[in-house]
Formats: structure tokens, C-alpha cells, sequence
């Protein structure tokens, strides 16, 4: 007990006394825990959306009037028998009729032109919640001449660009965040080492004399990886504040513009995660602060 | 010195060179309990260098170094601090630390080696009284003349209760009378049981002290005798 009071009186000691050092091993910490932080929260959020997204997507695939019944059946077989699909549901002309006419956007003038006498609405068969990979099994079953001529449209086009649209853009969202998060956490890991090597160097008398006098091994170094753990405990403290700060502003900022939705989204994914948040950034912190330290005080601290 | 004697020092055949200075020779040396060395020679005999292994600052190219029948030229990093706390060593420059005032700067050595609150409370106040300094607890390094600063440096090293007190030129930057008091103490921590291993320039010293002196040159020893005078 007493060695531990006194390791940790000696390092505290050390932070304090070395100011601007400190100062400036923690700022760049805080900077390489908040871009890790951000990183993280993007990364979930647009995962959510795009997983919600996936889940909203129906293909639905609409035939001819002149296609016959047993075709259709035969479609909707093909398409079941890919393992990945699980759901296909035969939309008749009624059912299209129906559908169409409880839709709001319609309007009313519009709904008195189509009548079930006379329904040019097509019958479709609508594969439910597909997932990317399906799209373009969906695609080919179209494509192909015993049904092709039979085929009105299919929307799987148009989601197909809409979620390739997505998925580009959250690829490269993830991409530079984890280029920024790696790179600010290489700034962090060169700072941290440089700091504890001159911490060391102004210690240099203080650690001869301890050598003189026998002073335990664990008495030299460790202060200086308690030194190196604090420079990222109190940096993940200031990041976590200041996204969980941030966030709040940013979505004050982004009401009306572009960003509105998607932070709309983001922020219950933060609050949902936030505890895993914390503790990536709490554990980020450790890791590099012990990791330069220890780094850095094998270099240049001799027993 | 009876010959039937364990020697508590062991150096055989210690050769230590940088680059293309042969800072040790083949030296040999057998130093027994109780004895007071005095080291003497001209700079770069090879003294400083000799004292550097004897506290394993360094290792050296060839030979061992027995002390209490351990080669300490084979301790590991996790034992080489044990060691240490049996050598006690004294530097010209005292080496203490100038945020600390005299009592701060003796417990040190306790503080960082594990030892208790209530064991440093009870070791401090001994050796300051053995150095004469229990007045001047209070005083920091920058109010203490030469010799107190000295004498403050050696109650820190005999904080441990070492076996051995080696002291690489105390007197250096110390007046004639501030030295006299040094060479006092330092035969009282002998007279004590304590090997006092003396490393000096200071001439008038040595004589007056009559010890064993053993005469380094060129990285060997050239002389060693009992009752010995300063020789260069």
C-alpha cells in the first residue's frame, strides 16, 4: 500500500511539474480519442441506416397482362428457390387496385380513373426485405427470355443505384475516418513517447539517484507508464465530454440543412452505444498511453 | 587482515576497455571484512572505472567480481537494485536532490526501496547523528556548505546499512578542514564493520590516514600496500 501511495505521488508529482508537456500529451490524446470517438459513432449510425434500409427494400417485379398465371408461379418458384430468400408475395390485380387506391399521395381524381372493370394496374410478385447480394439474382431470373418478354418493370433497378449510391458513401465516410482516427492515433503514440522520454530526461538526476541508492525497478518506471496512462485516462474523459457536448450542438446545427436526417438518426445510435463509446475510448487511451510510455521508458530509462 | 579470512571483494582478472583506451587491465584485488582501501593514481588510471563495476554501472569485457561470494558482474535487472542497497557510495558532486531538504533527501533512499514509514522514522535520525547533521534536518541542499552536503550524501548511503562504502573522491571539492571531517567519519563507519573503499587525489589525506593504498596506473595496479603513502 505504501509503495503504491508513493509510486503514485511520484508520478503526479511528475505530470504536474512538467505543465505544458502534459498539457500537450492530453490535448493530442483528447484530439486522437474524439477522431476515434467520431469515427465510431459514424460508423454505427450509417451501419444502422443502411441495415434499416436493407430491411425496408422490396423488389417488386411486374408482369404483362398477357403473362399467364402458371408463369408467374413458376417466377415466384425460381426466385424461392435461392436460400436467401424467404418471403414472395403474389400481388394480384386486386391487391395492386387496393394498395393503390389507400396510398394518401393519390389523389382523389386520380382514383376515380382506375375502377376494378377496367384495372390497368399490373399483377407483381414483391420480394420482401432482400439483401444487396439478392439483387442481382433477382436481376438475372428477369433477364432471362422465358420471362423477360412477360416482364413490365421491376424496381430493382432503382434501388439497386440507391443503395450503391449509400453504400459508396458510407464506405468512404468509414475509410477517412478510420485514415484520420489511425493517423491521429500515431501522433498521439509519437507525443506520448516523446513526452515520457523528456520526463525521463528532466528526471534524469532523480533516476541516477535512485539507481545509487537501489531503488526497486518498479519504483523507477512505473511512474512514468502512470504518467503515459494518464495522459489518455483524462484524454478519453475530455473526447467523451465533447462529443457527448458536441452532439447536442451538432444537432442543433444541422436542423434544416441537409445533415438534419441523418443526425436525427445518429444520435439515438450514440445514446443507444454509448457506454461501448466510452469504453473503446477509455481502452484506446490506456493502450496507447501504457503502450508509448513503456516504449519510450525501454529506450531511455537504463536500471 | 588473516589470511584465513573469506574476502568480502573478489576481483580477478577485470578488463574493461572503451573503444581503444584500456581503462582496466587484468586487475586483480581481494579486499577482506573490515578493511579501509584507499584507491589512488592519476586521472584515467582507471579508478572511476573500476568503481563503475564494482556498483555493476557497467559491466565488464572480461573477468568477474565476487562480493560476499556473488559474481556480480551475472546479476539480473530484477536483483542488481538488492545489490545495491548493500554498496553505498559517496560522488564529489553529492549528488542529492535540491527540491528536497536533508531529511527529505536521506529518506529517499528508504522511500523508494520499499521500506516502511514507520522504518524510515526510526533509520533517518540514526545515521544523520552518526554524520553529525541532526541540527540541520530542515536545511535544503542550497543552504549546506561542501562538507554538510558530503556528510548529507554519506547518511544516504548508509541509510541501507550497507557492507560496503565506496566513495569516488569525496574530498574533491572540499577545504582541508571540511575533508579532515569526511576522512573522520569515514573511519568511523570503518571502525563501525563497514569496507570503506576511498578513491582520492587528496595526498595529505592518504598519508596522514595510514590505510591500505593500493596505486592504480594505466588500467593497473601498480602498488598495494599496507600502512601505504601516496604514490603517483
Amino acid at each position: 500500500m505504501t509503495k503504491i501511495r508513493r509510486i503514485f505521488k511520484e508520478a503526479l508529482i511528475d505530470f504536474w511539474r512538467n505543465g505544458w508537456l502534459s498539457v500537450t500529451a492530453t490535448l493530442v490524446m483528447t484530439l486522437a480519442l474524439l477522431t476515434t470517438g467520431t469515427f465510431i459513432v459514424i460508423y454505427l449510425s450509417t451501419n444502422k441506416i443502411i441495415h434499416d434500409l436493407k430491411d425496408k427494400v422490396d423488389i417488386v417485379v411486374n408482369f404483362k397482362d398477357e403473362a399467364s398465371e402458371n408463369l408467374i408461379q413458376q417466377f415466384r418458384s425460381e426466385l424461392l428457390a435461392h436460400p436467401q430468400i424467404k418471403s414472395v408475395r403474389y400481388i394480384s390485380k386486386e391487391d395492386a387496385l387496393k394498395e393503390f387506391q389507400s396510398r394518401k399521395s393519390v389523389k382523389p381524381e386520380v382514383r376515380q380513373l382506375i375502377s376494378p372493370e377496367d384495372n390497368p394496374l399490373p399483377r407483381g410478385l414483391q420480394i420482401q426485405s432482400v439483401d444487396f447480394a439478392e439483387f442481382d439474382y433477382v436481376s438475372q431470373l428477369s433477364k432471362n427470355p422465358t420471362y423477360a418478354p412477360y416482364i413490365d418493370s421491376s424496381s430493382y433497378d432503382d434501388n439497386k443505384d440507391l443503395i450503391n449510391n449509400i453504400n459508396y458513401s458510407t464506405r468512404f465516410a468509414e475509410r477517412l475516418g478510420l485514415v484520420l482516427s489511425a493517423f491521429f492515433i500515431i501522433v498521439a503514440i509519437l507525443v506520448v513517447f516523446n513526452t515520457v522520454k523528456l520526463a525521463v530526461y528532466f528526471r534524469s538526476k532523480e533516476i541516477e539517484i535512485m539507481r545509487l541508492v537501489g531503488a526497486s525497478e518498479l519504483f523507477v518506471k512505473v511512474p512514468f507508464l502512470i504518467e503515459g496512462f494518464l495522459f489518455g485516462f483524462i484524454g478519453a474523459i475530455l473526447s467523451t465530454a465533447l462529443i457527448y457536448f458536441g452532439i447536442s450542438i451538432f444537432d442543433v446545427l444541422a436542423r434544416g440543412t441537409v445533415f438534419e436526417k441523418f443526425v436525427a438518426r445518429m444520435i439515438p445510435v450514440y445514446y443507444q452505444e454509448f457506454w461501448f463509446i466510452v469504453a473503446v475510448e477509455f481502452f484506446v487511451g490506456a493502450v496507447i498511453g501504457l503502450g508509448a510510455s513503456a516504449l519510450s521508458i525501454r529506450r531511455n530509462v537504463k536500471v | 587482515m588473516s589470511e584465513e579470512k573469506q574476502p568480502i571483494i573478489d576481483i580477478r582478472h577485470l578488463s574493461k576497455r572503451y573503444g581503444k583506451v584500456e581503462a582496466l587491465n587484468d586487475v586483480n584485488l581481494k579486499v577482506y571484512p573490515g578493511e579501509f582501501v584507499i584507491l589512488v593514481g592519476p586521472s584515467g588510471a582507471g579508478k572511476s572505472t573500476l568503481i563503475r563495476q564494482l556498483i555493476r554501472e557497467e559491466k565488464p569485457d572480461k573477468g568477474r567480481i565476487y562480493v560476499a561470494g556473488r559474481d556480480i558482474t551475472r546479476l539480473t535487472s530484477g536483483e542488481l537494485p538488492y545489490y545495491r542497497r548493500n554498496v553505498g557510495i559517496v560522488y564529489q558532486d553529492y549528488k542529492l536532490l535540491p527540491t528536497k531538504n536533508v531529511w527529505e533527501n536521506v529518506a529517499y533512499a528508504l522511500e523508494v526501496s520499499d521500506v516502511s514509514d514507520e522504518e524510515i522514522k526510526r533509520k533517518v535520525p540514526k545515521v544523520l547523528q552518526a554524520v553529525g547533521l541532526e541540527e540541520r534536518i530542515q536545511a535544503y541542499p542550497s543552504q549546506l556548505s561542501g562538507g554538510e552536503a558530503q556528510r548529507v550524501s554519506i547518511a544516504r548511503a548508509l541509510v541501507h546499512n550497507p557492507k560496503i562504502l565506496i566513495a569516488d573522491e569525496p574530498t574533491g571539492n572540499l577545504d582541508p578542514e571540511a575533508s579532515q571531517d569526511i576522512a573522520d567519519i569515514l573511519e568511523k563507519i570503518n571502525c563501525q564493520g563497514t569496507v570503506v573503499i576511498l578513491a582520492t587525489h587528496d595526498r595529505e589525506l592518504v598519508d596522514k590516514m595510514r590505510k591500505r593504498v593500493i596505486v592504480m596506473k594505466q588500467g593497473r595496479i601498480v602498488s598495494d600496500q599496507n600502512q601505504g603513502k601516496y604514490m603517483s
